[in-house]
């Protein structure tokens, strides 16, 4: 395997720059005290974080409003397709969190007959140049969600802060062209492995949870909950999508919009039925399907322990908890055996 | 706040509720938050306090169908927002045992909240019950309005875009709010679809107008949509400036008064329109 | 370039029938002669430009696959769009999608089929099976409910059938209705009325979600196992290929894991 090599702090603008001819380099920046990711300019002042990324991966494959054709609107039927993307593009500093949340993406987009060619073309596209976590933030639970933060897995190259350098490596053949730079020195030395804690957020198995479909807790979980959708945006595997036609000024676009099963409207039908009409159904829907379905569909759970649906909760709820506390009532319920032995705490 | 415990405690025990709506403090995180609170559970977590900031009555509505009784914590300004619920027969007063409590004033991020600078009433105009004291204030001055009232359209239009540009569309502001409480929102309409679903300045401006309108001459300014914004989207500000409007045109203040109708409900020679031959020149 | 899958292709609307007082069939051809073979049971994404997309059981399609046909019951936006359409517009057209009946595995099987207004239209394409078929199966029996008679759908079909010699036609209404001389009653009676017995059937049931359930408790009630009994789901979908999320029971998605279940595959809060 290759060696880590190691960039001087003070020569990542010029590695940067360097990538930036011949790429479309994305890396982290803070706007109003919230990190996102920007296409890299030198004067623009950046940083990896330590921590997660506040907005999550999705945005870059799998954008919030995205046109997949356009149309006159004067038209009966004119509709085009889009051209995709196809610029080589780099993204810089993302965690092992957030590769997870591309794996699944994939599975949700590309492992099928009918695989969405827009969401491939930004994967081809893109290198990803992973950071291996060195902290876990206050919200960070990835190590009860079967991840390792300094874990390497999926990325392209991965690279550690380390002091005043970072250690960088090539882990696959296109991220190798990336370390072609007069800036990366080879050295013997990798980064130092940590034990990581883990178990605050532990949850049962997807069996144990689909059990728990007909549980009265469901209403006890969601009574504080306000249902909105701000979770599901946060969150880098709720991929939901709603297909509409928007107009302007004669020129017509369809596109896909991200949607909330947490929100009234996404399983109402023409003619007014709803299969999720109350809070308690699509809390339970989001929640199962964060630690169940997915499973049962892909082989892999959708809650990567990234913590995003707790930093932008508007009442500050704890998902993460939430699925502990389910957890801990799917154990209780099997000591009683009872099926409503355990009385459960008010979140 | 041992009144109010005390007060809990015998309602629950002559069977006067069910649940109580109320603010419980987490043992371990020390956040404060709304809660549910059951027979004889963890009443030693209730609080009320300048960090209760929430309010409570939107809850309502879930927990009615599923307790005959439900007793609710409420701040002057919850209370007013009660009392535009029970005028719009959203909630029936009979399943309601309201425990007013003097607020001293809310903070919300260390600072006093926006919204006590205007407030009339410490104490909920419905009670079943009251705690503490009951102060009657001033007339509202809607400082923040009349500093947009001085921008021209122009400026006020950058002012606003700015915001309504960031909004994520999530609808916690709705989702949050007592009086957005319609069956099908006007911006889950497909029919005609009057909003787009997309987060962009247009739709989100039609998004946030019409929002603020259908609250006018309703809200009771308990400022949870603005709290509850991840994009800090000057809600407040719009609901106030119709608010303002209302006060100036019909004197009231809605919430008040339980048994006043919403202003733009009435038609009443009195108003200041020519609509009803009234008084306006 | 690789074809964007939520893009539709232009349809032709070849003939537009005027089925009752709010269910129209439009006959659609692929305007790039693609022809669509349809699976009884398999539904279409139809689009109206402008004004998005919406999920429609294929109800027929022609021998050749040159066209096919749906029908459109006014509904909602979209639907009502699609009633304004006119012979020789175009719309667009995604699919075939979803899985469909497992007409080859009920091969000498007796088929009972239980219609409840629009509900027919997906299981238009089975009896059109059959009887293209017809010495490959046992005896056909439809029960098909309506509202009112302005309600009823298909009637050149249903003259059809009930000339058939090898099919047991029941049609029925809701409640009396002046000049209807016809069976009265819901379908759920019916089915119990009729007492029909499981012996080597399988039954398909699909209409609106009170009248599947109320057939289901009375086939239950005949002694009849899940697995002989079939239906289609209907919710809300939109992408038709399980990405968009929304259609989910359970793990599964009614796009693409069905929307043809047996009772015996899918949870009882389904139904």
């Amino acid at each position: 395997m290759s060696k880590w090599h190691k960039l001087k702090r003070t020569d990542l603008k010029d590695f940067l720059s360097r990538l930036a001819e011949k790429w479309e380099v994305w890396v982290p920046y803070r706007v109003d005290g919230k990190w996102e990711f920007g296409i890299y300019a030198p004067d623009r002042e950046m940083d990896f974080p330590e921590s997660v990324i506040h907005v999550s991966m999705k945005n870059l494959f799998f954008p919030k409003r995205r046109p997949i054709a356009k149309y006159e609107e004067d038209s009966k039927w004119s509709m085009q397709p889009v051209a995709a993307d196809d610029k080589p593009r780099i993204v810089m500093g993302l965690h092992p969190c957030d590769v997870a949340g591309i794996e699944y993406m994939d599975k949700v987009f590309l492992n099928s007959e009918h695989k969405d060619v827009l969401y491939e073309s930004e994967r081809k596209r893109t290198v990803l140049v992973g950071m291996l976590c060195s902290e876990m933030a206050d919200n960070c639970h990835c190590t009860d969600r079967g991840l390792t933060p300094d874990s390497a897995s999926g990325m392209d190259v991965a690279f550690a802060k380390v002091d005043d350098y970072y250690l960088f490596k090539g882990m696959t053949d296109r991220g190798k062209e990336i370390m072609q730079s007069e800036y990366l020195k080879a050295v013997g030395d990798a980064p130092e492995k940590r034990k990581w804690p883990a178990g605050k957020y532990a949850i049962a198995s997807p069996e144990e949870f689909m059990d728990m479909y007909d549980d009265k807790i469901w209403h006890e979980l969601s009574d504080i909950c306000l249902t909105c959708g701000i979770c599901t945006y946060a969150c880098p595997t709720c991929v939901c999508f709603l297909v509409t036609d928007e107009k302007f000024k004669g020129k017509g676009e369809r596109v896909t919009v991200w949607d909330s099963c947490q929100l009234q409207s996404y399983s109402r039908m023409a003619g007014g039925h709803n299969t999720r009409k109350t809070p308690a159904s699509r809390v339970r829907n989001r929640t199962l399907d964060k630690f169940a379905y997915s499973h049962l569909r892909y082989g892999q759970i959708s809650c990567t322990g990234c913590g995003r649906c707790v930093m932008v909760c508007p009442l500050k709820r704890s998902f993460p908890q939430l699925g502990a506390r389910l957890s801990e009532r799917i154990r209780d319920k099997k000591k009683s055996k009872a099926g409503t032995g355990a009385r459960s705490k008010e979140d | 706040m041992k009144a109010m415990r005390k007060k809990i405690k015998e309602l629950f025990a002559n069977g006067d509720v069910d649940v109580v709506l109320g603010y419980r403090e987490d043992p371990a995180s020390g956040e404060v938050k709304a809660s549910v609170f059951k027979k004889d559970e963890m009443l030693e977590d209730m609080v009320f306090d300048e960090r209760c900031v929430q309010n409570l009555v939107n809850y309502l509505p879930t927990l009615v169908a599923r307790y005959s009784k439900v007793g609710i914590v409420l701040k002057g300004c919850d209370g007013r927002s009660l009392a535009t619920q029970l005028v719009e027969h959203r909630i029936n007063k009979n399943q309601i045992v309201a425990l007013g409590v003097g607020c001293e004033g809310v903070k919300v991020g260390g600072k006093d909240a926006d919204k006590c600078e205007d407030c009339p009433t410490s104490m909920s105009p419905v009670t079943d019950h009251e705690i503490g004291d009951k102060k009657q204030k001033k007339d509202p001055v809607f400082s923040k309005v009349e500093e947009i009232e001085k921008m021209s359209p122009a400026e006020r239009w950058k002012f606003f875009a700015e915001y309504f540009e960031r909004c994520e569309r999530c609808y916690a502001c709705r989702q949050i709010c007592p009086s957005c409480y319609c069956e099908i929102c006007v911006a889950d309409q497909q029919e005609p679809k009057w909003i787009e679903p997309s987060a962009k300045l247009s739709a989100n401006t039609m998004w946030h107008l019409i929002r603020a309108y259908h609250l006018a001459g309703r809200c009771a300014d308990c400022g949870e949509c603005e709290r509850v914004c991840p994009q800090e989207i000057p809600m407040r500000l719009m609901n106030n400036a119709l608010e303002k409007a209302v006060h100036e045109l019909f004197g009231v203040r809605p919430g008040m008064d339980p048994e006043e109708l919403p202003p733009l409900v009435v038609l009443s020679k009195e108003d200041p329109d020519t609509i009803m031959g009234g008084k306006h020149e | 370039m690789a074809t964007i899958e939520l893009v539709p292709e232009p349809a032709m609307i070849k003939k537009v029938i005027q089925e009752s007082r709010d269910v129209k069939s439009y006959v659609l051809k692929l305007d790039k002669s693609r022809k669509i073979a349809a699976r009884p049971g398999q539904f279409v994404e139809v689009s109206v430009q402008g004004f998005g997309e919406a999920t429609f059981a294929v109800t027929r399609t022609s021998k050749d696959g040159s066209d096919f046909t749906i029908s459109v019951k006014r509904m909602g936006h979209l639907t009502k769009m699609l009633h304004r359409a006119v012979r020789g517009d175009m719309v667009g057209v995604r699919g075939p999608y979803g899985n469909s009946f497992p007409v080859d595995a009920w091969k000498g099987k007796d088929i009972v089929i239980i219609g409840g207004g629009i509900g027919l239209a997906p299981l238009r394409p089975i009896i059109d099976h059959i009887l293209q078929h017809r010495e490959d199966y046992g005896k056909l029996e439809i029960i098909f409910g309506a509202r009112t008679p302005e309600d009823i759908l298909y009637k050149e079909d249903l003259g059809i059938w009930e000339n058939d010699e090898t099919i047991q036609l029941h049609t029925t209404i809701d409640v009396p209705f002046e000049g209807w001389n016809g069976r009265v009653g819901v379908v759920p009676v019916v089915v119990k009325d009729l007492a029909l017995k499981p012996d080597s059937r399988v039954a398909v049931v699909c209409g609106p979600p009170i009248m599947i359930k109320f057939t289901v408790a009375a086939l239950r009630e005949l002694k009849w196992s899940d697995d002989r009994i079939y239906t289609t789901l209907e919710m809300k979908m939109q992408c038709g290929i399980g990405q968009c999320g929304r259609c989910n029971i359970g793990e599964k998605f009614i796009c693409k894991d069905g929307p043809v279940f047996s009772l015996d595959q899918i949870p009882e809060h389904a139904l």
